[in-house]
């Protein structure tokens, strides 16, 4: 399953990067279902960013969404904390 | 509708003077947000904004349209800045013209109420204390929420 994810503001600086595609080799549910599968493949931050994901927000295809929406192959998930413009 | 993001400045009173050069207008209101050099204990050295592109814009007349749906408006500019911003710097610029004076008042501080909360905009703060993502603020989601009434 292939996933395209975009990391904003804090969470870009502590990745490291803006947005990768990542290549799943088991199908993912939901946006939480993926950084679940992440913090047992890689761990590190990835762990801790799935302790804390209700400190952040979730976008799919560009809408607001919520962990538990469902996600499927190609979709650009994104992860961002509160929004602060204006 | 005018949607504009963008790193330079802009000058307010030319989109203001745009939108009452047009047909059927009888009021424009405008809001305009800019750097404040304090923040708390912090003397800010400058921000930096980021945002998501696609999304920000998408948002943007998500709320746009939903205004239109509550006043009657006959156009809305909306302008906010990214990258690099100085203290005193123009941020944000929203500006809506109606016939009567009531709707642009009502829609002009709909739409920066929910751009504050709801638009893609990242700041971060620049200062003598160091480096931090601003966090949201309780006001602007209160002021989101006493919205709900409309609905």
């Amino acid at each position: 399953m292939n996933l395209k994810l975009l990391f904003f503001a804090n969470l870009r600086e502590q990745f490291g990067f803006s947005q990768k595609e990542f290549t799943l080799s088991k199908e993912v549910r939901t946006p939480e279902e993926f950084l679940l599968i992440m913090s047992k493949q890689i761990g590190g931050e990835w762990i801790k960013l799935f302790e804390d994901k209700m400190l952040y927000k979730v976008a799919i295809n560009q809408d607001l969404s919520s962990w538990k929406d469902p996600i499927f192959e190609g979709d650009e998930l994104a992860i961002f904390p509160p929004i602060t413009g204006g | 509708m005018t949607i504009i993001i963008q790193e330079d400045s802009f000058s307010i009173s030319k989109l203001i003077l745009e939108l009452s050069e047009k047909d059927n207008v009888g009021a424009v209101v405008s809001f305009s947000g800019y750097v404040r050099e304090f923040s708390k204990d912090k003397q800010l050295k400058y921000m930096e904004l980021e945002y998501y592109p696609g999304m920000t814009e998408k948002t943007l007349e998500s709320i746009v349209q939903k205004a239109k749906s509550h006043w009657d408006i006959e156009q809305i500019t909306i302008i906010h800045r990214v990258g690099k911003l100085l203290p005193k710097d123009i941020i944000v610029g929203v500006i809506v013209s109606s016939r009567h004076r009531s709707s642009a008042f009502k829609a002009c501080e709909f739409i920066i109420d929910f751009l504050k909360t709801d638009a893609p905009f990242w700041k971060k703060e620049i200062s003598d204390k160091g480096e931090v993502w601003v966090a949201e603020r309780q006001e602007d989601i209160i002021k989101k929420t006493n919205w709900n009434k409309l609905d």
